[in-house]
């Protein structure tokens, strides 16, 4: 479950102010949530927040019972590589190892033992089985998307965060990951929110949120419109 | 608007990229500055180099005149003064030399002479004017201090002098006076033409013969012309192309300038390919906006001009202040004094070696600037795609060791010139400084000295006769509690006429080999004259030399003995001489340039047999003045039977042995001989401070080397690990998202940088051990003044400084990193 109250993040750019947020209020149990809105509506700068990679002006974030807010740097990275998997338009994956070291490194830094067979598991489930041993520039788009995926849900984290997954892909390769996102969310039991400016790809979640001006405007479970 | 008032398109982006790249232009300034700092300090040190030495050998001639001819008719004079390449005519008529008693034995003439005379003889007035009036003198300050005046316009002084037996005083008023010259032998008192012509006074002229010139051939039509006798002139020509040779031909100058080079390219060529490769994406753009290569190529050179022309001049600036500040400490050993030289125009060669330095390091990365591929540009990465299937390269080592050694790989190009230099760097320096501390004080002494002390009269020429005050104070000395041993030198100088086999022995000893000797020779014109005076009439200066005590063993010692056989018995008799060889040339089929062993010599009159021909102890002649430019024969006697010979000569030199416990006393009592009669004496210490001041100016440019390669290592490697840090930036924030903490990022950082450093030293202490205990021990043995003393204190004292800048840098460029990056990236997700 996400809390969040009061949230606002505020940029000084010299002599003038950006509201990235101006005061978010929600609480999310669903499963599969998108989260849309044009751009410069504060879609990525949410997502960021909750992950832990930045932190708010003011308000309050509370992820699965953990207040966000107590944590220092420190603190939030290890948040992150324990109950957050993140996943983004590009530039997901490390080009100096290859696929597998890619999927297991969180779990390194942890210091906790890598349980190969559902490393393996997982990557069978993305049809990624036999790339595991292969560098990342010798894949497609969608595989290292694939990739990244299989990363976020290696450390069975509880949540798993996707900043415009499907940007750089084409449709079909898009709805593909989309689709195995939302199935790993019911097989594995994770929470996934997921930034998206295509309608389709947002109609497959089970909550829609839509964001303007640092806001969230309006928010709808599938077929139904909540402002 | 039309064209003209529209600045052009390369115009504005060379000022949005001068602005853009504040930090690396910024950089590039600190680089160049260095640069030229340094050329210019190389350039300017040789440049007083050269000056110093064609002054001193200029003094050492005592003038500048290129021919010297005494006494001419009065007719002839203004005959020569006309001649076709007689550029200049200076005039003098000789009185007397000086007899005042507190001159000593300094030599000094009484002249007039015009203001060209006095100017060739470095002796003009520099204050007040030369004498018009029969009681006017003009004079150096420091013979005038020692006349008991100090140097003041009106000051009276009384001056001594001998003519036709007869000894004259009289008082002149000081009407100018100039600062007397340490390096000339010949002191000048100037006086009126009046007074001189009162005289029986011959006449001297000096004379400059046009540059174009070739002042031999134009002596010998003078010669020839004016009907001049041997004797009558002589030519002072300096070689002043064996003085820039000299000067040229020092290897660490040119190693320094080549380090500077080499450092300076790699520099600027590193920082101008970081700068390149983060401006790909831009470049990119500008190409696909329709920018040509050679536009693009233009921004470029065009932006590192204004850098240059930023940093040029105050390179050069701060290089001329460096350089003068440091010629008096580089070239010390080698004057009396160091003077010096301004000259503006010797910044040309800095500047333009900068010029060059720039232009070589940027050349072939703005090429390829220019050549950027559009699409690459677009979708830039730090690696490339299709990369091969690599295994785990330290399986079961921690992860963030691995993710270092990995990032390592990356990079290792540019690391490799850094830890290559480094390690050059270390291993230079530890060798010199092994070398350095491998003088062995006690070897040296042995050969340079005879004994602890040397107590020197004040004027040691060989028509000096000696000192009486130091007879004197001989038997006070030889007498003092503490004194072990002791031995006096004399010395009187005569000219004699050679047998001829003795004078074709000499010739053909200085002939043979293709005159290479001769050759060597040339650069002493004063010897060159006295040499070609003996081939033609056999006349040769004659060193004789009395010994007694400690002096005889010190000759006689079997390793100074080049031929015969020393027997001290025989010597003591006073019928043998000893004759002084030339050593060096053990093994070669050739006869000394000297008597020969058995054979007759006479000296003032007097029938000798050679004994033997020996190397004599540098410390016997060091210092002492010869008359003839050092070409001149020495013979040694009994001082007993060279009494009996030159009964008014005195003691030149006395040499003394001490005991440890007197030695302080002993040294208070020289001390204060030396402040009352302006004796000298020297002393071990002395000695050793000598040999040090000598070579101080090589040893400072060697070490000065060492750390600048280890400098120019640090920053190569400096650089790319800053630029390794720069281009993971996208990398960095990746390892965040995934939960890399600030720490394990630093430690993977910290370990690269350690990884390079630990090569760098484990390499260089592998190397160095191996360099130093092979060659430089071997080099070492070969150097008489030497004993081999290994040590490795730079490498240890440079290590832990080295270690903490492996761990410091990654840490500032990665700290400036993220803060540089960090709002820029959480903008560019909106």
């Amino acid at each position: 479950m996400i809390q969040i109250s009061g949230l606002k993040k505020i940029y000084n750019r010299g002599n003038s102010i950006v509201k990235a947020l101006d005061g978010i209020d929600f609480i999310l149990n669903d499963k599969f949530t998108a989260i849309t809105g044009p751009a410069g509506s504060g879609k990525s700068t949410l997502l960021r927040i909750i992950g832990g990679l930045e932190r708010q002006t003011e308000g309050r974030i509370i992820v699965n019972d953990i207040d966000l807010s107590i944590f220092n740097k420190e603190d939030l990275a290890i948040f992150r590589r324990r109950h957050v998997g993140f996943v983004f338009r590009e530039d997901n994956l490390f080009s100096g190892m290859n696929v597998y070291e890619n999927i297991i490194l969180p779990i390194q830094l942890d210091g906790n033992p890598v349980n190969r067979e559902y490393v393996e598991q997982l990557a069978f489930m993305m049809k990624m089985k036999d790339k595991l041993m292969e560098m990342p520039g010798n894949l497609s788009g969608g595989e290292q998307q694939k990739a990244a995926i299989i990363r976020a849900l290696a450390t069975k984290a509880e949540l798993i965060i996707a900043d415009e997954p499907t940007g750089n892909l084409d449709y079909e390769s898009g709805m593909e990951i989309v689709g195995l996102l939302k199935m790993t969310s019911r097989e594995l039991h994770q929470m996934i929110l997921f930034v998206t400016q295509t309608k389709e790809i947002a109609e497959q979640a089970d909550r829609i949120l839509e964001m303007q001006d640092g806001k969230i405007v309006s928010t709808r479970i599938k077929g139904v419109d909540y402002e | 608007m039309s064209n003209k008032e529209v600045p052009s398109a390369v115009q504005k982006l060379v000022h949005r990229n001068f602005k853009t790249n504040k930090g690396k232009n910024l950089l590039l300034i600190a680089i160049i500055v260095l640069c030229s700092t340094f050329y210019s300090i190389f350039t300017i040190i040789p440049y007083n180099e050269y000056k110093n030495l064609e002054r001193y050998t200029q003094h050492k001639n005592g003038t500048s005149a290129d021919i010297v001819i005494n006494d001419l008719k009065d007719e002839q004079i203004p005959r020569l003064k006309a001649w076709d390449t007689c550029t200049l005519l200076g005039e003098s008529l000789f009185v007397s030399e000086a007899e005042n008693e507190e001159l000593g034995n300094q030599d000094t003439e009484i002249r007039y002479a015009d203001n060209e005379y006095a100017q060739f003889f470095y002796s003009f007035p520099t204050v007040g004017n030369m004498p018009q009036a029969e009681d006017e003198i003009a004079i150096g300050t420091k013979t005038l201090r020692k006349l008991g005046v100090s140097p003041q316009i009106g000051n009276t002084v009384t001056i001594v002098w001998n003519e036709g037996g007869e000894q004259f005083k009289a008082e002149f008023k000081v009407v100018g006076f100039w600062n007397d010259d340490d390096e000339l032998e010949t002191r000048y008192i100037w006086v009126s033409k009046n007074f001189a012509k009162s005289y029986k006074s011959g006449n001297t002229v000096g004379i400059k013969i046009d540059d174009n010139t070739n002042v031999t051939d134009e002596l010998e039509k003078i010669v020839k012309d004016f009907d001049l006798q041997d004797g009558q002139y002589y030519l002072t020509q300096i070689n002043y192309c064996s003085i820039a040779v000299e000067i040229l031909l020092d290897f660490t100058t040119w190693i320094a300038l080549m380090v500077v080079f080499i450092i300076s390219v790699l520099m600027l060529g590193s920082v101008q390919q970081i700068s390149i490769s983060g401006n790909t994406a831009f470049y990119g753009r500008l190409k696909a906006m329709g920018a040509e290569e050679k536009q693009i190529r233009r921004v470029i050179w065009k932006e590192l001009w204004l850098v240059l022309a930023v940093s040029l001049p105050i390179g050069l600036i701060i290089g001329w202040y460096t350089g003068y500040k440091l010629v008096p400490n580089m070239i010390r050993g080698s004057f009396s004094y160091v003077e010096l030289y301004y000259n503006i125009c010797i910044l040309i060669i800095p500047a333009i070696l900068t010029i060059i330095t720039v232009f070589i390091s940027n050349f072939k990365k703005i090429i390829d600037a220019g050549k950027i591929d559009i699409e690459q540009a677009f979708k830039y990465k730090v690696n490339g795609d299709n990369e091969p299937i690599r295994e785990k390269k330290y399986p079961g080592f921690p992860i963030l060791f691995q993710m270092s050694m990995d990032n390592l790989s990356r990079y290792k190009k540019r690391s490799r010139i850094g830890i290559l230099l480094i390690i050059i760097g270390l291993v230079w320096i530890s060798s010199f400084y092994v070398i350095n501390i491998s003088f062995d004080e006690n070897k040296y002494l042995a050969v340079t000295r005879i004994s602890d002390y040397s107590l020197n009269s004040n004027d040691m020429s060989d028509d000096a006769m000696g000192s009486a005050s130091l007879e004197e104070y001989a038997d006070f000395l030889f007498g003092h509690e503490g004194i072990t041993d002791h031995g006096k030198l004399y010395l009187q100088g005569y000219d004699e006429i050679l047998p001829e086999k003795v004078s074709n022995r000499i010739v053909n000893y200085y002939e043979s080999n293709n005159r290479e000797r001769l050759k060597y020779m040339s650069y002493d014109p004063v010897w060159i004259q006295q040499y070609n005076q003996m081939k033609k009439n056999g006349k040769c200066r004659y060193q004789i030399w009395g010994i007694d005590g400690l002096v005889i063993d010190a000759i006689m010692e079997q390793g100074n003995l080049i031929s015969g056989t020393f027997n001290k018995d025989e010597f003591m008799t006073g019928k043998f001489v000893i004759a002084q060889g030339i050593s060096g040339d053990e093994g070669l089929d050739e006869e000394e340039p000297t008597y020969e062993v058995g054979e007759k010599i006479l000296i003032s009159g007097k029938e000798y047999e050679i004994m033997a021909i020996a190397d004599v102890p540098y410390s016997i002649k060091q210092n002492v003045k010869s008359s003839s430019a050092g070409f001149e024969l020495s013979f040694f006697l009994p001082s007993k039977e060279f009494g009996s010979l030159f009964p008014d000569t005195n003691a030149q030199k006395l040499f003394f042995n001490i005991a440890e416990y007197a030695d302080s006393s002993i040294s208070k009592i020289l001390t204060k001989i030396e402040q009352d009669q302006g004796f000298t004496f020297t002393s071990d210490n002395q000695i050793i401070q000598q040999y040090h001041n000598e070579v101080f100016a090589q040893n400072g440019v060697e070490m000065l080397v060492g750390y600048a390669l280890i400098l120019a290592g640090m920053v190569q490697m400096g650089n790319s690990i800053f630029s390794s840090i720069i281009n993971r930036k996208k990398e960095f924030f990746l390892m965040s998202r995934i939960g890399m903490t600030q720490k394990q990022i630093k430690i993977m950082l910290i370990l690269e940088s350690l990884t390079c450093i630990a090569i760098s030293l484990i390499s260089s202490y592998i190397l160095g051990l191996a360099i130093i205990n092979f060659f430089i021990k071997f080099y070492i043995s070969s150097q008489w003044a030497m004993t081999y003393n290994f040590s490795i204190s730079p490498m240890l004292i440079l290590t832990p400084i080295l270690l903490i800048f492996a761990i410091v840098l990654p840490m500032l460029a990665y700290r400036w990193v993220i803060n540089q990056e960090m709002h820029i990236q959480s903008l560019e997700g909106e």
